[in-house]
């Protein structure tokens, strides 16, 4: 059998599907979008929030199991830290997820989906390297008595001093490699999937020129 | 929905919503998955409608938002039952009647061997068997009418394999 042979089997179908009423049709556009595009954008979002909740949690657990004396400036300036990521994440994540649907071509289509998506990863990606860091750096700040302790420490003994940046040097980059696993392993398949739909529609285009 | 918005959408929808019936046939594997699509296009389209000027053909039109949302609604986890309970039976838009037994059990191999194709393939096989012009499936696709034909030629040749 050939394709063309199953034209008029094409062509009848879902003739018998009785036309969709209004209320089947109110029903149906009333309800949340099931896109992938708007619940890995939402995903991301939520974990920017569950990360800034797990911080908090965490600063708490330490305050009270070191009886820490709390530092104004330090607290003052993670309620900032929070706020901004919630802030920069939720017009770029959440309120990106709205985005209209595309009425173009499919190739414009994949490839307006892989460029908005691939601004968005980097985003969480950068985000997420930025933010637990700082969470620990300011952390210190906010526990007077661990800070005071490191600067103790590091005025009694200057090779503490090298052992702290010799860690940081060595944890950072490892902790970025990390975080670009993770935002890969979670997300990047998906952008895989739309490459290689947009490779296949070019591949035989360049060939042509 | 504004009421004029709506009563005009509805009516363009019903005569051409044999086109959303076929696009969630081809695409989706379940019957879940197929009436989650069948939901998520018209969604999609709803939400397009105030772009459609009227310009062009509604089917047209109507080919593009169904197809880009088609080729980019990946599923993943568990298949939960859909949302909308629909008065659709996507079984009955697979009617064999009008044919013998060889004919249906050769048209049924066919469509399993669609089903083995994938998104971009199943787009080319969506339009040429819409009937539609080189030309017309070049344009939606986003490539030149020379792509589009080596592309089908290709199609056809990986289905015969398909089927041998």
């Amino acid at each position: 059998m050939e394709l063309d042979d199953l034209k008029s089997a094409w062509q009848k179908m879902g003739k018998d599907n009785s036309p969709i009423d209004e209320q089947s049709l109110k029903g149906l556009t009333s309800r949340e979008s099931k896109s992938f595009l708007k619940k890995i954008r939402k995903n991301m979002f939520i974990d920017v929030v569950a990360g800034v909740a797990a911080i908090i949690f965490i600063l708490i657990m330490i305050i009270q199991v070191r009886h820490s004396s709390l530092s104004f400036p330090g607290l003052a300036l993670l309620v900032v830290l929070f706020l901004g990521w919630i802030g920069l994440a939720y017009p770029r994540l959440y309120k990106s997820s709205q985005e209209p649907p595309s009425t173009g071509n499919i190739l414009a289509h994949l490839n307006e989906k892989i460029t908005s998506l691939e601004k968005d990863l980097n985003f969480y990606k950068n985000l997420n390297i930025y933010m637990y860091p700082l969470a620990v750096v300011v952390g210190l700040i906010l526990d007077k008595t661990t800070l005071t302790a490191i600067q103790e420490q590091i005025s009694n003994n200057t090779v503490s001093l090298l052992i702290i940046i010799l860690a940081f040097a060595i944890v950072f980059p490892l902790y970025v490699l990390f975080v670009k696993w993770w935002t890969n392993f979670m997300y990047g398949r998906f952008v895989k999937r739309l490459k290689d739909m947009y490779n296949e529609l070019i591949t035989d285009e360049i060939e042509e020129e | 929905m504004a009421k004029a918005n709506e009563s005009e959408f509805l009516k363009l929808y019903q005569e051409n919503q044999g086109i959303v019936y076929k696009i969630c046939h081809l695409y989706g594997k379940t019957e879940v998955d197929k009436q989650d699509l069948f939901q998520e296009i018209t969604i999609q389209l709803w939400k397009a409608f105030p772009t459609f000027k009227g310009t062009a053909k509604f089917s047209t039109w109507m080919y593009r938002v169904a197809l880009n949302t088609a080729i980019t609604f990946f599923r993943k986890g568990k298949k939960k039952r859909s949302e909308v309970e629909l008065n659709t039976d996507f079984a009955r838009t697979l009617t064999y009647e009008d044919y013998d037994d060889e004919t249906e059990q050769r048209l049924k191999l066919m469509y399993a061997a669609i089903e083995k194709l994938n998104e971009i393939e199943k787009a080319l096989v969506f339009l040429y068997l819409e009937d539609k012009a080189y030309r017309e499936i070049a344009a939606t696709l986003g490539i030149s009418e020379v792509n589009a034909r080596v592309k089908m030629n290709r199609v056809k040749t990986k289905l015969k394999k398909l089927l041998n």
